[in-house]
């Protein structure tokens, strides 16, 4: 499994954890709209963005925030390499 | 045995505060008195329902409860904006005073959830007669807390804006020292004071106390688990469940409410 693949399953167990979602991590799909698809609302996001800082030892800074970077489990992926200084 | 719930009203500093007192009828003779010290703002909103739940089934254990509302809060006098943790602090120990009147020669103890348990923490080492503390998810970290609920004004302002704005989401409004704390109207003096908290000293509060720890994982979180060992008579638990005090919709408090009757029928 890639680096970043292994990257994509770490984070949907964190939001179908963190958001008690009723659903298996498997289940969600890279490029779904997480707001569309499940729901997500502001709570929601803020608890992302908690779930990011304190598994993935990353800090979102006020610039980070924006709808693009939050709307897919693709685009999250995208933020966490991008702050770890990855491409 | 009913529960009767009644509405009361008390002063604090010159403002009126509106309760509910809860308790059997006909009355029991145990006398222990509960007050119930509300979360901060829109967590307040969010809680009122599981806080209830939690002060039925205390009075089911034959703790009367008095539930009430900071100043510039729910049914209470005055603007939000015009007080703050160090009134809404005074205000317990008027609810403790009024709780004392309506029960001579009560024990009391002190249930609070997140800023409301942080505040009954200090007032539990204040009062010394404190008979039990039971502390919800403390806030234990203010720095953290106000960066937090800052944090939350962001997200909503970046979700308001939508996904076709190119600009970054605007740090709430500090003009003229005021803040937009995740919608609420907050003075800097109030920043400061919420800023202020700080649990990670060790307590000096002898009896017992419960700490719990609600969340996604059926782990101890590190800070709260080092709170409750600072306590002499402490003890940490977890509850998985969502976190309520952030949740617009239904979120069922059962397990939170039965783990926490269960802690207090053993020590009462």
């Amino acid at each position: 499994m890639s680096d970043d693949s292994t990257l994509k399953n770490q984070l949907k167990e964190m939001i179908v954890e963190r958001l008690f979602l009723n659903i298996t991590a498997a289940e969600m799909a890279d490029d779904a709209d997480l707001m569309q698809t499940y729901g997500i609302d502001s709570v929601n996001l803020f608890e992302i963005i908690v779930g990011l800082e304190e598994e993935f030892e990353i800090t979102v800074e006020d610039e980070d925030f924006s709808v693009e970077a939050f709307a897919t489990v693709n685009s999250i992926t995208e933020l966490v390499k991008r702050k770890r200084g990855q491409r | 045995m009913e529960i009767r719930e009644e509405p009361v009203r008390f002063d604090s500093s010159g403002t009126e505060l509106h309760g509910v007192y809860y308790e059997l009828a006909p009355r029991e003779s145990f006398e222990m008195v509960a007050v119930i010290c509300d979360p901060f703002a829109e967590e307040k909103k969010c809680a009122q329902r599981i806080l209830a739940q939690m002060a039925r089934r205390m009075a089911n254990l034959g703790v009367a409860v008095l539930h009430f509302d900071y100043r510039g809060t729910g049914d209470s006098g005055g603007d939000f904006g015009d007080f703050g943790p160090t009134d809404w602090l005074q205000d317990i120990e008027a609810a403790v005073a009024y709780a004392r009147e309506r029960r001579s020669g009560a024990n009391i103890g002190l249930l609070g959830l997140r800023m409301g348990a942080s505040l009954a923490a200090e007032l539990a080492e204040a009062m010394g007669d404190c008979r039990w503390l039971v502390l919800w998810e403390p806030v234990v970290d203010g720095p953290r807390y106000v960066r937090e609920n800052l944090r939350r004004s962001l997200i909503k302002a970046m979700l308001t804006r939508g996904p076709d704005s190119s600009a970054p989401a605007h740090t709430p409004d500090t003009t003229q020292g005021w803040l937009d704390l995740d919608g609420y109207r907050v003075s800097a003096r109030t920043r400061a004071k919420l800023e202020a908290i700080d649990l990670s000293a060790p307590p000096e509060f002898s009896g017992p106390v419960l700490v719990v720890n609600v969340g996604a994982r059926a782990l101890v979180r590190h800070e709260l688990l080092f709170l409750a060992e600072g306590y002499p008579g402490g003890s940490a638990e977890v509850v998985v469940m969502e976190p309520f005090w952030s949740r617009v919709g239904l979120v069922d408090g059962e397990r939170l409410v039965a783990l926490t009757a269960q802690w207090l029928s053993q020590i009462l």
